[in-house]
């Protein structure tokens, strides 16, 4: 092919002798040409994905950064953040861009942290800390349980869109379900479990839940509690780093069916996670009109 | 320095008072020129390399799909780029190759990158 074409060099060198960084341009080379570029939130009701339509019928390059909600500090996607789980990432197929949220981003989480002294539980023979049982078992009829979570890092009155206790079934007896009716410790910084909790005051705020019979041991049990813990914060004296306990009662006759959740087995791993905003990300992109191919 | 150069203003803007925003092209700023792109494959392996033949350590994009699913995911920097549930990416420059590290679940996957090499140093 004839050696022709065109060049242009930065300002101080020599277009004849320049080296390819320092040209401005030559038509040797490729660049980057920009299709569209915009901007938008990923939240969680839209669904934790931001979908951009770029109709060009093919695989786009393209990049995407990223700031947390109101930070305006931007990273190449993609990104987490110190004390959240998950990322955020960009992906593009031949339709869409898309910035996703995986599940567990946007999630903060207080630890039973495997203290004995987090968990409660109460029935017809006493009170014992490091495990609870939910269920009716035995002479031991239905059982009361406890659980206390380290930490949590909320500010007083800030609004709590949605808090789940996460827990992890060590045994499971029967397979009827348990029905049971959930409260918040109505404290600030509630005490741990060496001394029973059961009678320590009580949120307004209660729900009726249920052990489905089909958790086995080994499974996941988690249930909301929201409005519980939008309860305690709202408290004039919670502080951000607070204990935060939760009381648990079965209910309506269930014999012989039973869970149980130790503090020193599976069960350590309980936690309570709360999701304190509905935007998850900006993003910033721009789709370039070159193709990703391969093959 | 003589005040010369080239300036090619966006549809719409006047080039004589167009920003350096709304011109195409401006022969006083340097662009990306793009000296490579291409595929890598990864499969049963979690290392792969492109000798780019640049003689500088060039800036780089890349985007991976892991297990063909269609999906090309952006690749952000030298650190490890980890999408839930998909092996981590690493790639990094220098002098002589671009190169693409996964960790070791890499090797139960497959995985496709596809790169841009540019012409340009990455610093």
């Amino acid at each position: 092919m004839t050696d022709y074409g065109i060049k242009v060099s930065q300002p101080g060198y020599d277009v004849k002798t320049a080296t390819p960084s320092q040209l401005v341009f030559s038509s040797k080379y490729q660049t980057l040409k920009i299709h569209s570029q915009g901007s938008g939130t990923v939240t969680h009701s839209g669904g934790r994905i931001a979908t951009i339509n770029h109709n060009l019928g093919y695989i786009p390059q393209f990049l995407v950064h990223l700031s947390l909600p109101s930070q305006a500090t931007y990273y190449i996607a993609p990104i987490n953040s110190p004390g959240l789980k998950g990322e955020v990432f960009a992906y593009a197929d031949a339709s869409n861009l898309y910035v996703e949220a995986t599940d567990d981003f946007g999630w903060y989480y207080s630890y039973t942290a495997g203290e004995q002294n987090n968990y409660g539980r109460e029935d017809g023979s006493g009170y014992y800390n490091g495990r609870f049982w939910l269920g009716e078992y035995s002479t031991y009829g239905e059982q009361k349980g406890a659980l206390r979570f380290n930490s949590v890092a909320i500010s007083r009155g800030a609004t709590v869109l949605e808090a789940n206790i996460v827990c992890t079934i060590n045994g499971r007896l029967g397979s009827t379900t348990i029905p049971l009716d959930v409260w918040g410790i109505d404290e600030d910084n509630t005490s741990d479990f060496g001394s029973s909790p059961f009678g320590r005051s009580k949120t307004t705020a209660t729900k009726s839940e249920s052990v489905s019979g089909s958790i086995g041991a080994g499974e996941i049990w988690e249930f909301g509690i929201t409005t519980m813990a939008q309860e305690i914060v709202n408290r004039g004296s919670w502080n951000s780093g607070n204990h935060m306990g939760f009381i648990m009662e079965s209910k309506n006759n269930t014999p012989n069916s039973l869970i149980d959740s130790d503090y020193d087995d599976l069960g350590s791993s309980n936690y309570l996670k709360y999701r304190l905003n509905n935007n998850l990300a900006d993003y910033k992109y721009t789709i370039f009109l070159g193709e990703i191919k391969y093959g | 320095m003589t005040d010369y150069g080239i300036k090619v203003s966006q549809d719409g803007y006047d080039v004589k008072t167009a920003t350096v925003l709304q011109q195409a092209f401006n022969s006083e700023k340097n662009s990306f020129k793009i000296s490579a792109t291409g595929t890598l494959f990864l499969t049963g392996v979690n290392y792969g390399n492109v000798e780019h033949g640049l003689l500088v350590t060039p800036g780089w994009f890349c985007w991976f799909d892991v297990d063909y699913d269609g999906d090309w995911r952006q690749v952000y920097s030298n650190l490890p780029t980890y999408i839930q549930g998909t092996p981590a990416l690493s790639v990094y420059s220098d002098d002589t190759y671009v190169h693409f590290d996964c960790g070791l679940e890499a090797k139960e996957h497959i995985m496709r990158v596809f790169y841009i090499i540019f012409v340009d140093p990455g610093d």
